[in-house]
């Protein structure tokens, strides 16, 4: 799509050149963001440094009839930040921690903060920003609460929503509101915390107001190694069963233990069909409490060893090698796609031999890291983007899996978004007046449907067309 | 160039956060993720024939290393950008004006020997004071003048004998190193070398100094000028053939990163070692009494990310200082990256003020590095800051901490 | 009120009292018959309200999956009570009258509790819920599963909207497992200071660890003039009995093992009543006034919710709005001490109300949007 002549002008005298980008190299590189799959280019990209300038930004886009989208740093696996012609607003010049109150257990940052960032400022007071994505070294605040970011420690913390006290937004029609404030609880309804999560197509966030929590006293981090996926994900059930809530319960399924061994030497057991990373966090002797039935969960369904990470090193380690170990995939496939389907609790067991069964059936191979304490599934599946149709095998492969979730009670993504890539798959989960209920508010605040268009809900105005076919998919976090 | 090892990024932007001229400017074209996008879409000629633009954003990428240290897919970035430079170096013989002219003068002992004299002739008329506060002069020109240590009228190794005994407090002798003396470390910073060769004597240690060691062409090769660096290299593995030593150690991390990424080696087949990984496990007589004054560490690139060497001078510093504070984004550049800090000046001055923003954060007495670069660099912001911190290896550190120890000072003569 | 005497299926009562459905269908058809008789259903201004009670059913509840469906004619006593009989936990308390459905609690902004510093309000454990739309149709959002982020979450929107958008007729919780080796505290003391002291003390982070949130329920209260803290932790008696300063400030300690979370007990009732909140940092302040002295306080010192009553109807509360004035305290209800009252506040200004009710509900179905009060 063209650009209006005189926006790119405009917005030069708004913001000064520099901070105005137009020429092929530049735009080049917001293609993507962390789903390759999809790909589109936008006319113009902009850096804005405060929210008044992001509010003049869409106005004038807005008199000009140009879409925009606005964009952190650009994590997201589900294409959320891409635009096709039209204007990205850059937001990572926006990257404050502007107020730190340790009493009362919040911040208040600008949305280009990226997530690590953040808590390395608040570790001092001993507390968190709890939300922890696998992204969280490079995510950045405002996308967090686009996407109503999860991670691991989500399971006892909560996602993003559940740490959100207020924001400063923009409206598509340019107007400011500051919304909630710095008071722990809001009573009524709560347009903010509704913001959470519609992935930047009702508003763009400016300023966050985050929930800080404190960071347990102490933590204790297992690692449990089964002969069978089927005993793992017993345990998981058993575990929560016996009335332990862990601070974090992740899944690694063999074909992902290699991938990180062969790259990192985390030590995850290779011989494992899978193996359960368990934290407990808490006071000593509550985490003394909960270990034993945890350690019985696990040998009861046929762990053959229970590890405890000795010391903080070891600890470390073994998370560098689950937080890494979707991009160490790379080492066993050219590619791969990164799903993210949910299942209720129970059904683990189910999908993962659903997943085993869809992807053998594809002739493709699928690696898992769950969130097994959510039911929160990551399939990866791995395919070779020098064939001509694997592109497309993967993501059909990637679709009937995701059905299987619907058909079992789950969702078709619980971290990632709808985005561009799941949008299609929106009607499987939702009826027709389900998706209408929901497109009601995208039309109250964003009639002209030139925020962030053709994302997460079907119908409505999609400009251009989404292009598939780069060769390289990608998505680490998970 | 090998368009496999541009196929290794997923495109996942871990990278994003650590890389300092991202951090700046806050674009994706100058971040990793984006030039990695970009020596690809070089590669496969996206651009309709004009990489002018590309190009610009790889030059302003300082080859620090930190997205190699942040990157889960080990994606080999500084190979990658090697390689894109090689090909911009003989296709765009022109691109920076002043890059030609300062390798060849670093290439060369006799062009960086003069080089040192004009600065030393400054320095001893005092000119260079009264340049640094000239506002005309370009920010990045005073900040050279700034940051360069009070230069010898001789290197180090014209001055100095070629063979020390060690000198240890027991008497005992442990082995024989040879020092890689190169060629700024020679030329500027004899200070280093000597506080390298004390330190080393009194742990035990007999040292060698080679004869007529110059530059690895660490510079070269980072930009791109392959050819030259391949000579150098060469000739700096000659000087070591004769050498009969149980390490050559190595006090410079930039050189220590070329010798170790080009599978450097000499005759002897003497292992190549940092001063800090060699005294972290050779330190047989720590200091008895720690130095007081508050003191923080700043990692140079290719000693934390080129090399993986994170640990070992925090262990010296820890062995040498009571009082030691991490600053924040101790990890990240400085801006100094060879001759970046000249052929990227103002770009170069933004990231150092985020640095000094940080070091200075802690309110340090003392920054300790381990790069004569970074050294360079550090030394310039804390001046033109009006900070009055002084600079220092860490080994100098490690000397300072002996040097409270009179039997120290007397057998080294130092008064 | 207008009657279509031939089509109508409803039988509509008195202006001002409440429809009750016995089902969902007859809640489906009294909303299409409203918008047809231009009635309305729901919101504060309304022609009738709703009362969910019969709706009753619990639609899935599978321990293993921890979460629990039902509709919100039970009450949220009957629901914690089911879920605690197979080991789990639903983290509110109503801290309200026990007899009220889930609908009124959700719909009123209910649920802020001695457990809200910790685990936050009813829609932190939301999932997903089945609302009616302004044309009778059920319309579902949200999921069944703890994590879900497809589409719109609209919850945050209709809890505490007094039924202005439409009736909530299911609600999915997520649950935790039932907490085991409880401790259970309450000291008493004849001034707040030392309750105070007790409570900041445990909640400041000691170092770089981080002392984690000690208490999972915290609540203060003044009876008379006697104060009492009343709070249950997962820590062991013995972690707890170390933050306990040792003077002898207190007129009393008591410390308990309990097996499963105490539940927080209502105040009784009182004749007026103000419910303010505040920064957690400010509650000293607020609490050692002498403005706030003839009151009865019941107070969620970790959460900033202090709520004050007086027997006497005449007593003017001027000279604590006077005080209030300058600081950061805010009031939220003048009546009910855990409901808000107001659905306009700083986190749903005016503007975006209205244009929320425009797009959820444009022909009033479900009552007028009052703004302002």
């Amino acid at each position: 799509m063209a650009l209006p002549a005189g926006l790119s002008r405009k917005l030069g005298k708004l913001l000064g050149p520099q901070w105005v980008d137009k020429d092929p190299a530049d735009l080049l590189v917001y293609q993507s963001d962390g789903l390759t799959l999809h790909a589109a280019t936008p006319d113009v990209v902009v850096y804005p440094e405060t929210t008044e300038q992001c509010a003049r930004i869409i106005k004038t886009c807005a008199s000009y009839g140009a879409p925009f989208v606005a964009r952190g740093a650009g994590t997201g696996l589900s294409g959320g930040a891409i635009s096709d012609g039209g204007v990205i607003i850059q937001l990572s010049r926006m990257n404050r921690v502007l107020q730190i109150d340790h009493r009362n257990r919040f911040a208040i940052v600008q949305p280009g903060v990226v997530n690590n960032y953040l808590n390395l400022q608040v570790r001092p007071f001993g507390l968190e920003f709890a939300p922890d994505p696998s992204s969280q070294a490079a995510c950045t605040i405002g996308g967090n609460v686009a996407e109503n970011a999860g991670g691991p420690h989500t399971l006892k913390y909560g996602v993003t929503s559940n740490h959100i006290l207020g924001q400063t937004v923009v409206f598509p029609d340019g107007s400011i509101e500051q919304l909630g404030g710095t008071f722990p609880l809001a009573a009524g309804p709560d347009f903010s915390a509704f913001l959470v999560g519609t992935e930047g197509t009702i508003a763009i966030t400016t300023e966050v107001i985050v929930r800080l929590t404190p960071l347990a006293p102490s933590v204790k981090t297992m690692l449990a190694t089964f002969p069978t996926v089927a005993g793992a994900t017993e345990s998981v059930s058993a575990i929560l069963s016996a009335g332990v809530l862990p601070a974090a319960l992740e899944l690694i399924d063999n074909l992902c233990i290699q991938a990180v061994e062969a790259h990192l030497k985390a030590g995850f057991p290779t011989e494992a069909a899978a193996i359960l990373l368990i934290e407990l966090d808490g006071e000593e002797s509550e985490i003394a409490n909960e270990s034993a039935p945890v350690e019985k969960a696990c040998r009861q369904n046929g762990a053959t060893d229970f590890r405890v990470a000795q010391g903080e090193d070891e600890r470390q380690q073994l998370w560098r090698g689950r937080k890494h170990a979707v991009g160490s995939l790379g080492k066993l496939s050219p590619a791969f796609y990164t799903n993210d389907g949910v299942v209720p609790r129970s059904k683990l067991t189910t999908i993962l031999s659903e997943i085993y069964r869809i992807g053998s059936k594809h002739s493709l191979r699928v690696a898992n890291v769950c969130h097994a304490g959510d039911g929160s599934m990551h399939p990866l599946v791995l395919f070779d983007p020098t064939t001509a149709d694997g592109a497309a095998r993967a993501m059909e492969c990637s679709e009937e899996i995701l059905l299987a979730c619907l058909e079992i009670g789950g969702s078709i993504t619980g971290e990632h978004g709808v985005g561009v890539e799941k949008r299609h798959m929106m009607n499987r989960m939702f009826s027709a007046r389900d998706l209408e209920h929901m497109a009601r508010l995208r039309t109250a605040f964003n009639p002209h449907d030139l925020l962030n268009p053709g994302k997460v809900l079907p119908g409505g105005a999609t400009r251009g067309e989404v292009k598939a076919g780069v060769s390289i998919p990608g998505g680490s976090w998970i | 160039m090998e368009q496999n090892l541009l196929q290794e990024c997923i495109h996942c932007g871990l990278c994003l956060s650590s890389c300092p001229t991202y951090l700046v400017l806050g674009k994706e074209a100058d971040s990793p993720r984006g030039r990695l996008a970009l020596m690809k879409a070089i590669e496969d000629d996206q651009l309709q024939g004009d990489n002018t633009g590309a190009f610009a954003h790889l030059d302003i990428c300082l080859g620090c290393l930190a997205c190699q240290t942040s990157c889960p897919s080990g994606v080999q970035y500084g190979h990658l950008l090697e390689a894109t430079r090689g090909y911009q170096y003989v296709n765009d013989r022109q691109l920076f004006g002043l890059q030609k002219p300062l390798l060849k003068i670093i290439a060369s002992p006799t062009y960086l020997r003069w080089l040192s004299r004009l600065a030393r002739a400054l320095q001893l008329i005092r000119l260079d004071r009264l340049l640094i506060r000239l506002p005309i002069l370009p920010r990045p020109v005073r900040s050279q003048l700034a940051g360069l240590p009070k230069i010898p009228p001789q290197p180090f190794t014209r001055t100095a004998p070629s063979d020390f005994p060690s000198a240890a407090p027991d008497g005992q002798r442990r082995g024989r190193v040879a020092l890689f003396t190169g060629c700024v470390m020679d030329h500027w910073y004899g200070t280093v070398h000597a506080a390298t060769v004390r330190v080393l004597r009194w742990n035990g240690y007999d040292v060698v100094l080679p004869v007529d060691n110059h530059c690895c062409g660490a510079l070269h090769s980072h930009a791109g000028d392959h050819d030259t660096a391949d000579v150098l290299l060469k000739n700096s593995a000659k000087v070591f053939d004769q050498i009969e030593a149980d390490a050559i150690i190595i006090n410079s991390a930039g050189c220590g990163y070329q010798l170790a990424e080009k599978q450097w080696h000499c005759a002897t087949g003497a292992p190549v070692i940092d001063i800090c990984v060699w005294m972290a496990a050779n330190l047989h007589h720590p200091p008895q009494t720690r130095l007081g004054q508050r003191i923080t560490y700043d990692a140079p690139c290719h000693l934390f990310h080129g090399q993986g060497i994170t640990r070992e001078p925090l262990q010296l510093l820890d062995a040498a200082c009571q009082n030691m504070l991490p600053a924040p984004e101790a990890e990240v550049c400085c801006g100094s990256a060879g001759i970046y800090s000249i052929t990227q000046g103002h770009m170069s001055q933004q990231i150092l003020d985020r640095k000094i923003d940080n070091i200075m954060s802690v309110e340090p007495r003392m920054l300790a590095t381990a790069n004569p670069g970074c050294h360079l660099q550090l030394q310039a912001g804390l001046r033109l800051r009006g900070a009055n911190v002084d600079v220092r290896h860490v080994v100098e550190v490690l000397d300072l901490a002996y040097q409270q120890d009179d039997s120290y000072r007397r057998t080294f003569g130092i008064v | 009120m207008k009657h279509t005497e031939s089509e109508t299926t409803v039988d509509w009562p008195a202006t001002g009292s409440a429809i009750a459905p016995k089902n969902r269908t007859e809640a489906a058809t009294c909303v299409r018959q409203a918008s047809i008789d231009e009635v309305s259903i729901g919101g504060p201004g309304a022609t009738f309200g709703w009362d969910l009670r019969r709706l009753d059913a619990v639609i899935s509840f599978q321990q293993p999956d921890m979460v629990i469906t039902t509709e919100t004619g039970i009450t949220l006593a009957e629901l914690k009570d089911m879920v605690e009989e197979k080991g789990l936990w639903l983290p509110l308390d109503s801290g309200s009258s026990s007899a009220e459905p889930l609908a009124e609690l959700l719909m009123h902004g209910g649920g802020i509790s001695w457990l809200s510093h910790r685990h936050g309000m009813p829609r932190d454990w939301v999932t997903g819920m089945t609302v009616l739309d302004d044309h009778g149709n059920e319309v579902v959002n949200g999921a069944k599963v703890v994590k879900n982020v497809a589409g719109y979450q609209l919850t945050p929107l209709y809890l505490g909207s007094h039924y202005l958008f439409g009736p909530i007729l299911e609600i999915t919780f997520r649950l935790l497992p039932l907490p085991k080796n409880i401790t259970a505290v309450r000291l008493t003391a004849n001034s707040p200071a030392p309750l105070l002291d007790f409570i900041d003390q445990s909640r400041t982070p000691a170092g770089l660890a981080g002392a984690g949130e000690p208490w999972e329920g915290l609540l203060l209260s003044k009876r008379g003039s006697l104060w009492e803290l009343q709070g249950f932790s997962r820590m062991s008696e013995k972690g707890l009995t170390a933050l306990l300063p040792t003077e002898a400030k207190y007129e009393s300690v008591d410390l308990m093992d309990a097996q499963a979370p105490p539940r927080e007990q209502a105040p009784g009732s009182a004749g007026s009543r103000l419910t303010l909140q505040t920064l957690p940092s400010q509650v000293r302040d607020i609490l050692l006034s002498p403005e706030v002295n003839p009151y009865s306080i019941y107070c969620y010192p970790a959460a900033g919710i202090i709520h004050l009553s007086w027997e006497d109807e005449h007593r003017t509360s001027e000279p604590l709005l006077q005080r209030l004035s300058g600081s950061a305290a805010r009031i939220i209800s003048r009546q009910t001490p855990f409901n808000a009252e107001q659905i306009i506040s700083s986190a749903f200004p005016a503007a975006i109300a209205e244009k929320v009710k425009q797009a959820l509900d444009p022909r009033g179905v479900f009552g007028p949007l009052v703004v302002g009060q």
